[in-house]
């Protein structure tokens, strides 16, 4: 260990312009470097405030490994705070979600904290007098974290004081929730019917890399799409589909489909796939809501917004958003060789139903345990995280499309097919974990 | 089948443990539905919530195709599954549609690897117990065996209870 702790030359190293190393899937060390700097250091995806509707409603989530508490104020702010009691470090809830009522009670030795963190009482109170306890940290009441933005009623934190700001960290690939949330008449969305969860046995990084990924969808998905292809055979190409067929043929498409489709990099690692059309763009036409979009956004926005489908759009490191079918996905890296996937379902107020149905249909066929098409992305993902321990080569080619130009420019447009996308996320990654690193012998 | 309807859990589960995937599906009416609530029994719809599966005859034939693809990278090493069910009880008797309502909960496991041979394949339960696979405890309602024209009212719907965690692992590679 400690082979890269104060070396912010040896992580520079391990990412060169057209390949990375195989420790950046496989090094323990790099995990907790990870947690520590680059998930700490970045604006991180905590949840959506629609699943704390009410006063006293809230979410727990683990991010960077610190577990943290998204409660709502009476007042309507949401508030995130760490997860500890100020006493003894207990976890004050340990639910996924709930409503604490007016208060919370730490059930270990029931100390008492307002809905904003604030101390509200402890027993035996007698015992403290005299004591430092109110001018300690412990008798301040619980932690806030200080740095977190809610955008549009999706919530990020930035654990550290460094880094950069909201609006500078992401930038114009904000476009994606905006076009997003923007599908709703009333411009809101909310997360709803639950979530499906993955543990997969890789390195979150991996699974990251494929949702750029669209030289894959052929080779790896081949069995689930000649199934559909062969049970679809006869139809004319414009017979109305179910719409599980709808969802799954265009994953049959060919290279050309998804070079033409195109991609966007921008700065700090994020990216838009399909930035011209994608397999979500042929949905069935929907002509009242598309009428109650123009009323709500005028003709010019409602075209741009209805018009524009991204396969996946990143915001680095942890969350793809797919702005139709209207579906999130989140990555909570757990250890160096195991990911949680977390895929969220949303509903656009003032859109029809069909819209909200489109999002569990998506999620069901392709993120969803037991889905047909998942089964085959799972096994490569693993299969990855194994091979790369073979040594021979040490290193992962991401060569497709390079060109020495682009790492001077920030945002660059691009085909579909450029490895580009990874590349982008890799420099990134190699900059958060490096920066003012400090260097030791 | 004919007789006792509660054979009709016992024998689909012996067609997929046997991998008569085939055999299986003919079983399912028309309209038939294969639904697996991700909130068990406590779901009301699979309209409202998500899902692990919700599946109708064209989804479930193209489950059953792709298996046989030998292009299914997942099925190398293929998979190998055995259900544990506890008696089925009859929870409705035999109504005017024809339609019984059964209640199976049970156990399944599935994996992957191991090295079980053709002949430990087609009929005798995996060789060894690997456990790291999906090994959830659920509950099942089967009504028997579906019949042809019930418009509109799911044939085989499976349904999970609360006890199932949201979460789900994917992993079985045993080797």
């Amino acid at each position: 260990m400690n082979s890269y702790r104060h070396h912010p030359d040896r992580i520079a190293a391990l990412v060169q312009d057209d390949r990375v190393h195989r420790d950046l899937y496989l090094s323990d060390e790099l995990f907790a470097l990870e947690q520590e700097r680059l998930f700490a250091n970045s604006w991180v995806f905590l949840g959506h405030a629609s699943q704390v509707p009410a006063a006293g409603d809230f979410i727990t989530q683990e991010i960077a490994g610190r577990p943290l508490l998204m409660v709502r104020q009476p007042d309507g702010a949401v508030h995130v705070m760490y997860n500890r009691c100020a006493h003894k470090g207990t976890q004050l809830v340990t639910d996924e979600s709930g409503n604490t009522g007016r208060f919370f009670r730490c059930p270990y030795h029931a100390w008492t904290y307002k809905l904003d963190g604030a101390p509200l009482g402890l027993p035996l109170k007698n015992g403290y007098e005299g004591t430092q306890l109110k001018a300690c940290e412990s008798g301040q009441g619980l932690s806030a974290v200080r740095h977190v933005k809610v955008y549009r009623d999706f919530v990020f934190v930035r654990l550290s004081d460094a880094g950069p700001s909201f609006e500078d960290y992401f930038g114009e690939v904000l476009g994606a929730i905006d076009n997003m949330v923007d599908r709703s008449p009333e411009g809101r969305l909310t997360a709803e019917g639950g979530v499906l969860r993955n543990i997969v046995h890789c390195n979150w990084k991996v699974y990251l890399e494929n949702i750029n990924d669209t030289v894959h969808p052929m080779s790896t998905h081949e069995s689930a799409t000649q199934a559909a292809e062969a049970l679809w055979e006869g139809h004319a190409p414009d017979d109305p589909k179910p719409m599980a067929m709808e969802q799954i043929l265009p994953f049959g498409s060919g290279y050309e489909f998804f070079d033409r489709m195109g991609g966007r990099v921008f700065a700090n690692g994020h990216s838009v796939l399909g930035i011209h059309f994608s397999i979500h763009s042929n949905y069935a036409q929907l002509p009242a809501y598309e009428a109650a979009m123009r009323a709500a956004h005028g003709e010019a926005r409602a075209a741009e917004i209805l018009q524009r489908s991204p396969q996946n759009s990143v915001l680095y490191p942890s969350l793809s958003v797919k702005g139709s079918p209207q579906a999130i996905r989140v990555i909570r890296p757990l250890a160096a060789d195991r990911t949680l996937i977390e895929a969220w379902s949303f509903r656009a107020a003032g859109a029809p139903a069909l819209l909200f149905e489109r999002a569990l249909s998506y999620n069901r066929l392709v993120f969803s345990p037991m889905s047909v098409v998942a089964h085959d992305d799972v096994h490569l993902f693993e299969s990855i995280q194994k091979g790369l321990r073979a040594g021979g080569n040490e290193w992962v080619s991401l060569h497709r499309g390079y060109d020495a130009a682009e790492r001077a420019q920030s945002t660059v447009t691009t085909n579909g097919t450029n490895e580009l996308l990874m590349r982008n996320q890799f420099r990134a990654w190699a900059k958060a974990m490096a920066a003012d690193m400090e260097v030791g012998a | 089948m004919n007789g006792d309807p509660r054979d009709f859990a016992a024998h689909e589960a012996a067609l997929l443990d046997g991998r008569r995937f085939d055999e299986w599906l003919a079983l399912f009416a028309e309209d038939g539905r294969y639904w697996v609530p991700l909130l068990g029994a406590a779901q009301a719809d699979p309209f409202s919530h998500n899902s692990l599966a919700f599946e109708d005859r064209l989804l479930l034939q193209l489950r059953v195709e792709r298996l046989k693809n030998p292009r299914a990278h997942s099925q190398h090493p293929m998979s190998h599954c055995q259900h544990v069910l506890q008696a089925s009880r009859i929870e409705q008797e035999e109504g005017e549609g024809g339609e019984v309502r059964l209640r199976t909960p049970f156990v399944y496991v599935e994996s992957r690897g191991g090295g079980a041979t053709a002949a430990e394949r087609h009929g005798a339960p995996p060789p060894r117990a690997h456990r790291r696979g999906l090994g959830h405890p659920r509950e099942a309602h089967r009504p028997a065996r579906p019949r042809a024209g019930l418009a509109g009212d799911p044939a085989v719907h499976l349904s999970i209870p609360p006890f199932l965690p949201p979460l789900f692992l994917i992993t079985g590679a045993t080797t």
